[in-house]
C-alpha cells in the first residue's frame, strides 16, 4: 500500500472514529478503530512509523476533541511504537498481530486513563469496569473481525502455509 | 563509517521517535489552554470538520423513523398540555403584575448539528457545527429539547467542541426544585452526576427535579439537569450525597443548541 492510500485511509478512520463509531457502540462502549489502524500499519512498517503515525492520527483527534491536546497523540504514539515492536518483516503472521493489537491497545488505553484522571472522583476501578476495558475487548473483537477478514494479508502465513 | 553508523543510530531510532513524541504531547498537555495551542487546534478542527460532514448522513438516516415515532408521541403527550399551559399562563401573567415582577426574557438559541463525539476513551466532548461565525462563545451553554447538555470549550468559524456536563471537567451550578438547595454537579463515572454541597440536613426527596441555579455565570438558571435518583447520609459526613439522572440522554444526541442570550431571571 502507498503512503498515499496509507494517509487516506488513516484519515478515513480518524473520521469514522469521530462520527460513525458511535453507531456500532454497545451501552455507551465504542472501539477504538484509530488503534486498529496504528497497530496494523507499525506491525508492517515497524515502530518508527508507528509513532510518527500515532502521533499524527492521535494529534487530529486531540484537535477534535475537549480534552487535553497531546493526550490522543502520546496515547497513538505508544501504541504504534509497542506494535512495532512485533514486526518480524516477512515473517509477520496473525499472532505477531494479535500480540501488537493486545499490547499496544493496552498501553494506550492506560495512557489516557492514567492522564484523563478519572479516579480523582469515582476511584479506578469504575472507569477500568465500565469504559477502559469494555472498550479493550470491543476494539479486540473488532481487529479480530479484521484479521479474518479477506482484507488482513500476512505473509508470515503465507510462508507457512 | 560515520558516527551515526558507528553509534548504530537504527536500532535506536524508535526510541528516539517516541521520546520524541512524547516530548511534543507532554509539552501540548501542558500548553493545553495557550492561545497559540488553541487557535492550531480550532484550524485543525475547522479543516476535519469539512471532511466529516458527510459522514454525518448515515447516524441520521438510521435515526429517522425512531425520531419520527418519538416525536408524534411528544406532539400528541405536548397537545394535551398546551390547553393546561394557556390558562396557567393566563393566571401567571395576572400574578406577576399584580407583583410588577421583571418581565423575563426568553433564551435566545442557535441549532447545531452534532458532527463528531468523544474522540478518546475517558473525553466526553461533541463536535458541533456552529462557531464564531453563527455568533456562538466560549463557555456558552449547550442544551436539547430534555435540558443541560454541557458548555461551549473551543469555537472556531464554522465548528466549535462542546464538553459534556458529564466530562470530569465540567460542572454546574444547580438547584434542587422543592426544597431549593443549591449545589455544583460532579461527574460520578459513565453518564452519571452527583450533586456537592448539598447539606446534609436537607430534605431532599426521590424524583426531586435538579435545574441550573445561574449561581457559577456560566449556564442560565432555569435549565432542567436532571432528577434525584439516589440520596445517602453519612453520619460522619455535613454534607449529604445527592446521586442524579441526567435528563439528557447523552448517547443519542444529533442535534443541540446553544445558548447565545440566556434567561436573565425565570428563578424568582
Amino acid at each position: 500500500m502507498s503512503r498515499l492510500w496509507s494517509l487516506l485511509l488513516g484519515l478515513l478512520v480518524v473520521i469514522l472514529q469521530i462520527t460513525l463509531a458511535n453507531l456500532i457502540a454497545i451501552f455507551n462502549v465504542k472501539p477504538d478503530l484509530v488503534i486498529i489502524f496504528v497497530a496494523v500499519i507499525a506491525l508492517f512498517e515497524g515502530s518508527t512509523a508507528g509513532v510518527i503515525w500515532g502521533f499524527g492520527l492521535g494529534l487530529l483527534l486531540d484537535a477534535m476533541g475537549g480534552g487535553l491536546m497531546g493526550l490522543g497523540s502520546l496515547g497513538y504514539s505508544v501504541a504504534g511504537f509497542i506494535s512495532g515492536r512485533f514486526a518480524a518483516g516477512k515473517t509477520t503472521n496473525r499472532l505477531h498481530y494479535l500480540l501488537a493489537l493486545a499490547f499496544s491497545t493496552i498501553a494506550a488505553h492506560a495512557v489516557f486513563l492514567y492522564f484523563s484522571q478519572p479516579w480523582r472522583e469515582v476511584g479506578l476501578l469504575q472507569p477500568l469496569l465500565e469504559r477502559f476495558i469494555p472498550g479493550l475487548i470491543y476494539t479486540w473483537a473488532l481487529g479480530l473481525i479484521w484479521m479474518v477478514s479477506p482484507f488482513s494479508h500476512f505473509p508470515g502465513d503465507k510462508i507457512r502455509g | 563509517m560515520s558516527v551515526f553508523q558507528r553509534l548504530n543510530i537504527e536500532l535506536f531510532e524508535p526510541w528516539m521517535a517516541l521520546a520524541l513524541a512524547a516530548i511534543i504531547s507532554l509539552a501540548l498537555m501542558a500548553s493545553s489552554e495557550a492561545p497559540a495551542t488553541d487557535s492550531a487546534r480550532i484550524r485543525l478542527t475547522g479543516v476535519i470538520e469539512i471532511f466529516t460532514r458527510p459522514f454525518n448522513v448515515v447516524p441520521r438516516i438510521l435515526s429517522l423513523q425512531s425520531e419520527n415515532a418519538r416525536l408524534r408521541a411528544e406532539n400528541a403527550e405536548l397537545r394535551m398540555q398546551v390547553s393546561t399551559g394557556k390558562e396557567a399562563l393566563q393566571e401567571n401573567d395576572r400574578l406577576r403584575q399584580l407583583l410588577d415582577f421583571k418581565a423575563n426574557s426568553g433564551m435566545i438559541l442557535r441549532s447545531a448539528e452534532v458532527i463528531g463525539k468523544d474522540p478518546l476513551p475517558g473525553v466526553n466532548s461533541l463536535l458541533i457545527s456552529a462557531g464564531w461565525g453563527s455568533g456562538i462563545s466560549k463557555n456558552m451553554a449547550v442544551i436539547n429539547d430534555r435540558g443541560l447538555v454541557g458548555k461551549v470549550a473551543r469555537v472556531g468559524a464554522n465548528s466549535s467542541v462542546a464538553q459534556l456536563l458529564t466530562d470530569r471537567n465540567v460542572g454546574a451550578a444547580v438547584r434542587l426544585s422543592n426544597c431549593r438547595a443549591d449545589g455544583i454537579t460532579v461527574w460520578a463515572g459513565a453518564n452519571r452526576l452527583m450533586i456537592e454541597g448539598i447539606a446534609s440536613a436537607t430534605p431532599v426527596r426521590l424524583g426531586e427535579e435538579v435545574i441550573t441555579s445561574g449561581m457559577d455565570g456560566v449556564f442560565p438558571a432555569g435549565i432542567p439537569v436532571g432528577q434525584v435518583v439516589r440520596t445517602e447520609r453519612a453520619e460522619e459526613n455535613l454534607f449529604l450525597d445527592v446521586e442524579i439522572e441526567p435528563a439528557v440522554d447523552f448517547s443519542a444526541l444529533e442535534e443541540v443548541f446553544i445558548v447565545r442570550e440566556g434567561m436573565r431571571s425565570l428563578l424568582p
